[in-house]
């Protein structure tokens, strides 16, 4: 497959970026305002999360010898966007989680070489408080 | 807008292990004596050859741990070499480790990194 399309015959799609978001769980649920910013104001509908356990700086933690710390909660945000849009949102996420402060998270970005493409059904009402339109809702 | 700090040098290394032991606990302690600063883990289900093995049929569910670490380019195989080791990656159905690049990484960088990294050309900064 070297030096290959990766995209299929007959199948449509883009090349991509993965941005990844780790976020600490500290009861503000802040995955799930960015993923709601994200779709108000920059038009991202391929954002997904999961729970996950995170063991934050491991090496500078203190533990008794061959024990590793506790983990804490955290979140896994995975956000799938074009190219050409990579570098405003990369941006865009960063500015609303503010990963250069200690334990606040970090944010990373990936090549996909080939996404298809993804859109919701017209004329589906929102759900009661999910209004895209405001993100703090 | 604030000012961004990324790293550009990064990779992921993602391994994908049973949870039923602990070997996952291994990896983390070698991969942390290795250099490794941060993990982060979340449980997964496995599908393969283990769903032939099943009494009548009946699909075994396997489950499992995944772990994603993010590592510089020089602790890279020091870190990879030393979970495949802890973890005895070189037994069948043991699990598997893959690594990719990382474009950019925006995290927390404490002062004493960041100078050295600046020395190295390894930091670019976007406003």
């Amino acid at each position: 497959m070297r030096g290959q399309s990766p995209a299929p015959l007959g199948v449509p799609g883009e090349r991509c970026k993965l941005i990844t978001v780790v976020l600490q769980d500290d009861g503000e649920h802040l995955h799930v305002s960015l993923k709601k910013a994200l779709r108000a104001k920059k038009a991202v509908i391929r954002a997904n999360s999961t729970s996950c356990l995170s063991l934050t700086v491991v090496a500078l933690q203190q533990t008794k010898p061959r024990k590793l710390p506790h983990p804490t909660l955290a979140h896994f945000v995975e956000i799938l966007v074009p190219e050409a849009e990579a570098d405003d949102i990369f941006t865009f996420v960063c500015d609303h989680i503010g990963p250069d402060e200690l334990g606040s998270g970090l944010v990373f970005q990936q090549t996909a070489p080939f996404c298809t493409p993804y859109s919701l059904p017209e004329g589906v009402p929102e759900e009661a408080g999910d209004d895209p339109s405001d993100p703090t809702a | 807008m604030s000012k961004i700090t990324y790293l550009t040098d990064s990779w992921l290394i993602t391994c994908v292990v049973s949870s039923a032991t602990k070997q996952s606990e291994k990896m983390l302690l070698a991969a942390r004596d290795a250099g490794a600063k941060g993990a982060v883990g979340h449980y997964a289900k496995g599908y393969g050859a283990r769903e032939r093995l099943g009494a009548l049929g009946i699909a075994v569910e396997t489950d499992k741990t995944v772990l994603t670490l993010l590592v510089s380019s020089e602790q890279r195989d020091i870190v990879v070499e030393a979970m495949f080791k802890a973890g005895e990656l070189d037994r069948p159905g043991a699990g598997y480790i893959y690594v990719m690049p990382i474009e950019r990484l925006a995290t927390f960088i404490p002062e004493s990194i960041m100078s050295r990294l600046r020395e190295d050309n390894r930091v670019r900064q976007a406003l």
